[in-house]
């Protein structure tokens, strides 16, 4: 379940790195300036369904605790970002 | 935002060919020039001999079309690879043998209007693009862009 939330993330944030790209020559382009809005929203979802299901995805995604649950998940060398 | 950028025609020449495949720009390329340049570098085996020839193109075609040279070339009928040049390069009948057929000239007419010694890639235009699961496994949202990588001997998407 963990992978999947990470699919999502992974692929909305590719598809909104591949609008930015075209936008960074393209900034007048209505089309793509439509596409980056929908990748933006769909990337920040998928990031709330993975924060809220699996935990911080990012330093900054560390939510109101007694503890800092960043340290919690397995560390990279633990096979953490498998 | 720079929009006189975008209007901009895309064979990095500003104003309108000739009809008889000239660029009416001083300083776009014509047939001759751009004869050089293939048989100079694109197609030529990779040997030590052709290297310096086409090393040897390209400095020269470098200095003779800066622009403030080209601009000045052009002002004085003196451009490399203008009509004179075409003609020798074209009409002598000497040369790569391939051939000058109505298509070859009309598909190379626009590029006659590149400048030497420029790189140009085609203005990309949004289409479609794939849904984000493909998108993300195909390494572009692109179809256009989703071409096959070719290294060490293997080829894939």
């Amino acid at each position: 379940m963990k992978n999947e939330y990470l699919h999502q993330v992974n692929m909305a944030g590719f598809a909104l790195d591949e609008a930015v790209l075209y936008l960074d020559t393209h900034p007048g382009d209505a089309q793509a300036m439509s596409y980056y809005q929908m990748a933006r929203e769909k990337y920040r979802q998928a990031v709330e369904n993975y924060t809220s299901q699996v935990g911080p995805l990012f330093m900054s995604d560390v939510p109101e605790s007694c503890s800092f649950s960043w340290v919690d998940e397995p560390w990279p060398w633990e096979g953490g970002c498998a | 935002m720079d929009c006189n950028q975008q209007r901009r025609p895309q064979n990095g020449c500003s104003r309108p060919m000739m009809n008889n495949g000239q660029s009416s720009m001083p300083g776009c390329a014509t047939q001759g020039s751009m004869n050089n340049s293939r048989n100079g570098s694109m197609n030529s085996p990779m040997n030590c001999s052709n290297m310096n020839n086409s090393r040897n193109n390209s400095v020269n075609n470098s200095r003779n079309h800066s622009m403030q040279g080209s601009w000045n070339n052009s002002r004085n009928n003196s451009m490399p690879g203008s009509g004179n040049s075409r003609t020798a390069m074209n009409g002598g009948g000497g040369g790569c043998g391939c051939g000058d057929s109505g298509n070859t000239r009309s598909n190379t007419a626009e590029m006659d209007s590149f400048a030497v010694g420029m790189a140009y890639v085609p203005w990309q235009r949004w289409n479609q693009t794939y849904d984000m699961h493909r998108g993300l496994s195909s390494g572009t949202i692109f179809p256009e862009l989703d071409k096959p990588f070719c290294a060490a001997g293997r080829c894939g998407r």
